[in-house]
């Protein structure tokens, strides 16, 4: 094998493990980050002593409070002795990111099981991650540059996810209602998931008739704020061997950021091709397309989000993906593409940083471990996520695992 | 120029750095700057010591016209931040203008309702208690 097909099958998700909790005031951070560390392990059937490489998120605004230096002080309070620890930040999709520089660093050579882990109590800590400025969000003074361009104007996050749909819809001529059958079908999703923080049914027209937090979106096309904690181990084949569980393994990774190209860029067009990037990537080095996925999951932290990773993925044209998912592509008993079959961050979990959730519901799926919302037959799944920074500044990972 | 700065600012300031001084010192003349570089000839928006796009140091320092248009906007509903509290309904948006660039910016309209992708927009000027004035864009009537 040549190129990037060399690190196909590298490693694979041994244990994976989501806590239950969607709210635990009675829980600090590390104590979740540690609940959830523990699961993954004993999920893999393996002892922390087999973890030489660490990753977790480092502090974030939007959830997760552990500190500076955050991938040390997790060291030292899960009282590991990695030989590799990161914490690269993309918002959200920073555990997608973890997952490649874990393969990466497999195949150098430089550990063979690598501990990616998150824990956040966002919700209990009352955090209004989408209706604030950003500066007061992230608790520092706005920054010479690029801050005092932009946050002086009002920018939420939830606004300038609105400014890139709004201009999606417009290029697209996509309505509200397509966009809002995004919400509904993972609340059905969400309905057959015990542990979902929403579960209740809700209609197009309760989208719609939401409150509009910042146009053009609703309350009800923005994720949920959770409390949570998930952890997986990602193993070299040594480490397979070991482990209790079926391997889910890595078949295919890539990443691609953004960014506003000095005030040139087109945002709307060039998060989708940032997306195409990294799912190219995945593809080319697992030798798929999007037709051989049998089961997706994608980080919606916003009904906008979901749309553009479909397109970005191929499962549909651009402009289409609000149309693909109205047509009921997404639905778990008979679309095309079963999508966030947990229920997703519009209804199951959200904590901030949700990247790691993504990973966790396509090893259940791939495992045929998905009681009471299984895929039949799934044996190969695509995980996608975009983080950002702010406004327009974002990366993407892409992930194809495959039993 | 056809600006006016009689508007006071409310909400957050600017924090200034010398690598952004001449930007913020244009604007108390009532001019926004946006550079071109005479090496490459790319325009850049946010204001910078260097052109982004070569690396040259060759660049200039270019007072805007003041048109554009709405690349894009959102009507903000909820914003908890105290700076804002004053804000009431307001809409930021993307201003594309003449000049080459897009530009994060609050976009003043008496109906934020009537604000649509394509509205034509003409640069203002704010000025702060501190006696900055900020640039912020209109809707034309
Ligand atoms: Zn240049």
């Amino acid at each position: 094998m040549t190129g990037i097909q060399k690190l196909s099958n590298v490693a694979a998700i041994v244990g994976a493990y989501e806590h239950p909790t969607r709210y635990a005031p009675d829980k600090s951070e590390w104590q979740l980050l540690g609940e959830a560390s523990r699961g993954a392990i004993l999920d893999a059937g393996l002892s922390k002593d087999h973890i030489d490489a660490l990753f977790v998120p480092a502090t974030a605004s939007e959830g997760g409070y552990l500190g500076t230096c955050a991938s040390v002080m997790a060291a030292d309070y899960l009282n590991l002795n990695p030989k590799f620890i990161e914490e690269t930040d993309i918002g959200g999709a920073s555990l997608g990111y973890y997952v490649n520089r874990a393969i990466a660093g497999i195949h150098a050579g430089l550990f063979k099981c690598a501990l990616i882990a998150y824990g956040a109590n966002t919700r209990s800590r009352k955090i209004n991650v989408g209706t604030v400025s950003y500066n007061q969000l992230s608790q520092v003074e706005l920054l010479p540059i690029p801050d005092s361009f932009e946050q002086i104007y009002g920018t939420t996050v939830i606004s300038f996810m609105g400014m890139l749909t709004q201009r999606y819809m417009h290029d697209y001529g996509v309505t509200s209602e397509q966009l809002a059958a995004v919400a509904v079908t993972f609340r059905q999703h969400a309905n057959l998931n015990p542990d979902a923080a929403r579960r209740d049914l809700i209609s197009i027209e309760d989208v719609i008739n939401s409150p509009i937090i910042a146009s053009p979106l609703h309350r009800l096309d923005c994720c949920i704020v959770s409390d949570g904690a998930g952890a997986i181990i990602v193993a070299d084949k040594d480490i397979v061997k070991e482990s209790a569980k079926q391997p889910v393994w890595i078949r295919g990774f890539g990443e691609s950021i953004m960014h506003h190209g000095g005030g040139l860029t087109d945002w709307s067009e060039e998060t989708r091709a940032m997306v195409k990037r990294a799912c190219d990537q995945a593809y080319q080095m697992s030798g798929t397309t999007s037709a051989d996925m049998d089961v997706a999951q994608i980080y919606d932290a916003f009904s906008y989000n979901a749309v553009i990773d479909l397109e970005g993925a191929g499962f549909c044209g651009p402009g289409e993906g609000a149309a693909f998912s109205a047509d009921g592509n997404l639905r778990l008993e008979d679309g095309s593409i079963p999508t966030n079959t947990d229920g997703g961050g519009l209804s199951s979990n959200h904590p901030g940083r949700r990247g790691i959730f993504l990973f966790i519901e396509a090893v259940r799926q791939l495992r045929g471990e998905a009681t009471g919302r299984q895929v039949k037959d799934a044996k190969v799944a695509l995980c996608t996520a975009t983080g950002a920074a702010f406004l327009a500044r974002r990366g993407s990972a892409a992930h194809i695992l495959g039993v | 120029m056809n600006v006016e700065s009689q508007e006071s600012w409310t909400g957050l300031l600017p924090t200034l750095c010398p690598e952004t001084q001449p930007f913020w010192d244009a604007c108390n003349q009532n001019k926004f700057i946006v550079q071109k570089c005479q090496a490459c000839g790319n325009p850049q928006y946010h204001y910078r010591a260097f052109c982004c796009h070569c690396w040259s140091e060759a660049v200039e320092d270019r007072a805007i016209e003041g048109t554009g248009t709405v690349w894009t906007f959102s009507v903000v509903n909820r914003n908890l931040t105290p700076a804002f509290a004053s804000w009431g309904r307001y809409v930021v948006g993307v201003v594309e203008v003449p000049e080459g660039v897009k530009i994060v910016t609050k976009i003043e309209t008496p109906d934020p309702d009537s604000v649509r992708i394509g509205t034509p927009v003409r640069l203002a000027f704010a000025r702060a208690e501190n006696g900055q004035n900020i640039p912020f864009f209109r809707t034309v009537s």
